[in-house]
C-alpha cells in the first residue's frame, strides 16, 4: 500500500493536467482519475507487475479521456474555430485557451497526445512507451507536432513567439 | 558570440530536437554545440526550435485553471473470499456416500458373508486446501480389507 500511495501521490497532478488538456476543464477528470487509479491499485492487489507505473498511468489516463471524447463525439468532429475578433466577450487568457483547445483538435489524435506529454516533460524514453511511437523516431515526430501545432496558432493569428 | 559561415554538415530537424530537449549523447551534444556556434544558419535555427518548445508549453499549460490536490484515494475494503460449504462439506460427504453405497451393492456380494462392518474397514481422509480450485482438491480412501490388506484411493 505505501507503494501505491507513493505512485498516486507522485503522479496524480501530473495525469491530472493531461486529462484536463484532452478533454479541457469542467470536464469529468476526477472520476477519470479515480478510475485510473483504481485500476492501478487492483493490478497491484493481484501482484501483476507494472514495469513504468508513470508510463502506464499515462496511457490508462489517455485512453480513458479517448473514450470520454469518442462518447461525447468530439474526437473526430473538429470544433468551429473560435471567434477572437470578439475581444470585448473574452478575456485574451479565455480566448487563448479556447484557441489552444482548437487548434489540438486539429492534431492528429498520436500528435496530441504527443504534444501533450511533452508539455508535461516526460523523457523521451517514457513518450516513447506511453505513445507507443519508437524511441529512435521521437524527436522527428516531435518536431513535427510542434511545428504543425504552431502553424495552427499562427493561422488563427497567435505568435507562438514575437 | 563569433558566427561565421562553416563548412561542417548542418543540424537536421530531428537532431536540433533533440538537442534542445537535453536528449542527445554527450558526444553529440559537444558537436551540435560546436556547430550551433559556427553556423548563422543553424544558431538561428536553433533559437527558433527553442522559442516554440518553450512558448508551446507555456501555451499549454493555460488551459490548467487551478491544481487540486490529490484527494485521499479510497482504498476499497479487502475482500474475503466466502466459505465455500459446497466444496467443503457437501462434495466429501457426497463422495463418501456414494463409495459407501456402491460398496453395498457391489457386485460379488454374498448374502452369507460377514456384514460390511466386519468385512471393511473404510476410512476417509479429506483435507480441503482453501488454496486450491475444486477441480484441484485431493480425497483420500483408505479400504481395510478383513485380511489386513490394506488399499488407499486417491481421487483427484
Amino acid at each position: 500500500m505505501d507503494t501505491f500511495e507513493k505512485t498516486y501521490q507522485d503522479n496524480y497532478n501530473v495525469m491530472y493536467r493531461i486529462a484536463i488538456k484532452m478533454l479541457g476543464n469542467g470536464s469529468d477528470v476526477t472520476d477519470i482519475l479515480q478510475d485510473v487509479f483504481m485500476s492501478f491499485f487492483e493490478k497491484q492487489q493481484q501482484r501483476k507487475r507494472v514495469e513504468y507505473p508513470r508510463s502506464w498511468l499515462c496511457r490508462a489516463t489517455l485512453n480513458k479521456c479517448v473514450d470520454k471524447l469518442r462518447k461525447e463525439k468530439k474526437f473526430t468532429d473538429a470544433e468551429p474555430a473560435p471567434d477572437t475578433e470578439d475581444k470585448s466577450i473574452c478575456q485574451e487568457k479565455q480566448e487563448m485557451k479556447a484557441l489552444m483547445s482548437y487548434c489540438l483538435t486539429r492534431l492528429s489524435p498520436r500528435e496530441k497526445e504527443l504534444v501533450i506529454l511533452y508539455s508535461e516533460g516526460l523523457s523521451y524514453k517514457e513518450l516513447a512507451q506511453v505513445t507507443g511511437i519508437a524511441f529512435t523516431s521521437i524527436g522527428k515526430t516531435l518536431s513535427r507536432s510542434l511545428k504543425k501545432l504552431e502553424n495552427e496558432l499562427k493561422t488563427h493569428g497567435y505568435e507562438v513567439y514575437k | 558570440m563569433n558566427l561565421k559561415p562553416t563548412v561542417m554538415k548542418c543540424i537536421n530537424e530531428e537532431i536540433l530536437q533533440q538537442y534542445v530537449d537535453g536528449e542527445c549523447e554527450e558526444r553529440e551534444q559537444i558537436a551540435v554545440q560546436k556547430h550551433i556556434e559556427n553556423c548563422e544558419g543553424c544558431y538561428s535555427r536553433w533559437e527558433q526550435c527553442r522559442a516554440r518548445m518553450i512558448e508551446i508549453k507555456r501555451s499549454l499549460n493555460i488551459l490548467i485553471d487551478t491544481l487540486p490536490a490529490a484527494p485521499p484515494f479510497p482504498v476499497p475494503a479487502v475482500k474475503v473470499p466466502k466459505r465455500n460449504y459446497a466444496l467443503q462439506v457437501i462434495v466429501p460427504l457426497a463422495v463418501a456416500a456414494s463409495l459407501l453405497l456402491l460398496i453395498w451393492l457391489g457386485p460379488g456380494k454374498d448374502k452369507n458373508s460377514l456384514p460390511l462392518e466386519q468385512v471393511l474397514q473404510v476410512c476417509f481422509a479429506t483435507e480441503v486446501d482453501a488454496n486450491k480450485p475444486a477441480h484441484q482438491q485431493e480425497f483420500t480412501i483408505t479400504v481395510v480389507s478383513p485380511d489386513g490388506k490394506v488399499s488407499e484411493i486417491i481421487v483427484q
